[in-house]
């Protein structure tokens, strides 16, 4: 069926619009999975809605009461692995290097937790940095762009948002080893 | 231990300037070595992470500003939870009505419910009862409006998750709202969703948006502009008229339209089928074939369909019921029809057109429905056709398109007996494509649930030369 799945009060849910449901629900932890795998942006969104038609297409395989999440990231791992080989760039990870670290991803429980611990560590952050990673990821803007919107160099910029990440990470584990 | 240079192969690799070689050594390094995948997870989760974290909320409540402003990138709102209706299927525990007010105001009330089950089902609303802004409302079933202080009135059909952000406006996850803003302070209302931003002018509109990303905007009074992310212009919406985007880096739309029911097929924005068209038979480049299904053929004096050459023969149906100036299916199956269009072209625009009206019954427009699925190859030799109603592997899905939807058919009078659809990108192209396919779909009569296939009177591919 096309369009947006609404159904009546009375009908019961089909296997895909339960999985569907399901994917809705947990969409922010296999997105970050994919982005993780997946840095472009771009990509890991194409990646991202090709996970949810082949999870919806494969509804009826999942088996209620089992792992969603592993099950749909592992269809999602697929699909990285597919969107690279169509890209046919050289500078993409090997197979082998994207199945080693599905191997070890984290487990959805550590999702959440980082997610809070996250926006703490943002609070933490100074505003330019801030502003610089808001520009970056939720206003997708290149180096080059925010370079010329902020009056710094691109170099500048990359090493300012490398430092944010860097800050992020140690502020992150630093939480998690010892909330606050 | 940790490999020297890792955090660094790491941070170009997530930035996307890892040079080819750097990139074949991370490579090893990750498949080799745990510390280096714990390490790789450590930064690359931030990465996958940042995006929610720092979305429009949380930036204003951070900083207590509003957004820089920024270019008009595509920009990918994160899907907050939805919860199954399934409590089976469901694996965490957590709080369906997250009420994390940004600051806390009022902004709106509940108005009448009607038959409303809540995602959260321990949840208690009733009418009258605040909606601040930042809370995110989440209906499993039935209707339920809202009241924003602006005046302007909104209401949420389940299953929708919607976050009202202010009293003039929100963020449609997923579901259907309708809305009503035609007070003067409510003027400039705006519904955002994952693609697009619908603002309005003193109107009544529905917005939809589904799960896999696609949004759909009608204009049921007045009008409203539609900000489809990156492209530079909105898009003007009047009464009648229907938008729908696609999610994806391509931006596709899909513009359907009621035509003036003449055989000159006048429509409002979308243009008369087309003898200039790169696909038109007098062009010489393109050729049909129906790859899968069967043409509907009937002995006399029940008409069959008319030959695939009616689609690109620069012109529609010369009358309301006219079988054979019309490309149909046999009835209740579905078709796979195919157009090579003899090179790889830069295709920009695809329009189709379908006529219908039978000559006794006023109201049976059955045939004129369009519902379809459109592909595209690049290939040089066309991909493997499915044999069923799977999507065909090897086939980028480019649109699709279900009028029947788009105009809220509930009664067989509700169809417009003439109709087009324009599928197009805010890229400005939809790709390079060697050939189009199209998985024709019958519809249900919702009366007598008889499932008929649509009169098409015209195919039209643009081109970019």
């Amino acid at each position: 069926m096309n369009g947006p799945s609404l159904h009546q009060p009375s009908d019961p849910l089909t296997p895909a619009e339960q999985v569907q449901l399901l994917f809705v629900r947990h969409e922010g932890t296999i997105r970050a999975f994919i982005r993780a795998l997946q840095p472009s942006l771009p990509d890991a969104d194409d990646v991202l809605q090709e996970t949810f038609l082949t999870v919806s297409r494969k509804a009826p395989s999942f088996e209620p009461g089992t792992n969603f999440v592993a099950w749909a990231c592992g269809i999602a791992r697929l699909k990285v692995l597919e969107n690279f080989r169509q890209r046919k760039r050289a500078t993409v990870l090997s197979e082998a290097a994207i199945i080693a670290l599905s191997e070890v991803a984290p487990p959805e429980e550590m999702t959440g937790m980082k997610e809070l611990a996250l926006s703490r560590c943002l609070e933490k952050l100074a505003p330019k940095s801030r502003d610089l990673l808001w520009r970056r990821y939720s206003g997708r803007q290149s180096s080059d762009e925010m370079a010329g919107a902020l009056g710094m160099t691109s170099t500048a910029v990359r090493v300012a948002l490398s430092k944010a990440r860097a800050f992020l990470r140690d502020c992150v584990s630093a939480e998690l080893r010892n909330p606050s | 231990m940790k490999p020297t240079g890792l955090d660094a192969l790491i941070e170009d690799w997530l930035e996307g300037r890892l040079s080819e070689p750097d990139t074949a050594r991370l490579s090893v390094l990750l498949e080799q070595s745990p510390e280096a995948r714990a390490r790789y997870w450590e930064t690359a989760s931030i990465h996958g992470l940042l995006e929610h974290a720092l979305q429009e909320t949380s930036w204003r409540a951070m900083t207590g500003q509003s957004l820089p402003v920024t270019s008009a990138r595509p920009r990918v709102r994160y899907w907050r939870p939805f919860a199954a209706a399934v409590a089976g299927l469901v694996m965490l525990a957590g709080g369906w009505w997250l009420n994390q007010a940004a600051d806390g105001r009022a902004v709106a009330h509940f108005g009448p419910l009607h038959q409303c089950r809540w995602v959260d089902g321990r949840l208690v609303v009733s009418p009258g009862d605040p909606i601040h802004a930042g809370q995110r409302v989440e209906l499993a079933s039935g209707q339920v409006e809202m009241r924003f202080l602006s005046g302007a009135v909104a209401t949420l059909m389940g299953p929708c998750i919607f976050e009202v952000e202010s009293d003039k406006g929100g963020f449609l996850t997923l579901g259907q709202i309708a809305t009503r803003a035609d007070t003067p302070e409510s003027k400039g209302f705006t519904v955002r969703t994952r693609t697009s931003r619908v603002v309005d002018l003193g109107t009544e509109f529905v917005t939809a948006a589904s799960a896999d990303g696609q949004s759909r905007v009608e204009v049921t009074s007045g009008e409203v502009d539609v900000h489809v992310d990156g492209t530079p212009r909105p898009q003007r919406l009047r009464k009648g008229d229907v938008l729908s985007v696609e999610a994806g880096s391509a931006r596709v739309m899909a513009r359907i339209e009621r035509g003036d029911e003449t055989p000159s097929f006048h429509f409002p924005s979308i243009e008369p089928p087309s003898a200039a068209d790169y696909a038109d038979v007098r062009q010489g480049h393109a050729s049909l074939l129906l790859v899968s299904g069967a043409l509907h053929k009937a002995p006399a004096p029940t008409a069959s369909s008319g030959t695939l050459d009616v689609l690109t023969n620069g012109r529609g149906q010369s009358r309301r019921d006219a079988p054979t100036e019309s490309v149909f299916m046999s009835d209740g199956t579905a078709g796979w029809l195919m157009m090579d269009l003899g090179s790889l072209v830069q295709v920009t625009r695809i329009n189709s057109y379908s006529w219908h009206q039978d000559l006794a019954q006023e109201d049976n427009r059955l045939r004129a429905v369009q519902q379809f699925v459109l592909y595209g190859s690049a290939a040089p030799l066309p991909p493997p056709m499915p044999d069923n109603d799977a999507s065909p592997s090897g086939w980028d899905q480019v649109a699709r398109v279900n009028t029947d939807e788009f105009f809220q058919v509930i009664g067989r009078a509700d169809r417009p007996a003439q109709q087009a659809s324009s599928i197009t990108s805010t890229l400005g192209t939809l790709g390079r494509y060697r050939y189009l396919l199209w998985h024709l779909q019958p519809s249900r009569d919702p009366v007598s649930r008889q499932l008929n296939n649509t009169f098409y009177g015209e195919l039209d591919v643009y081109v970019r030369p």
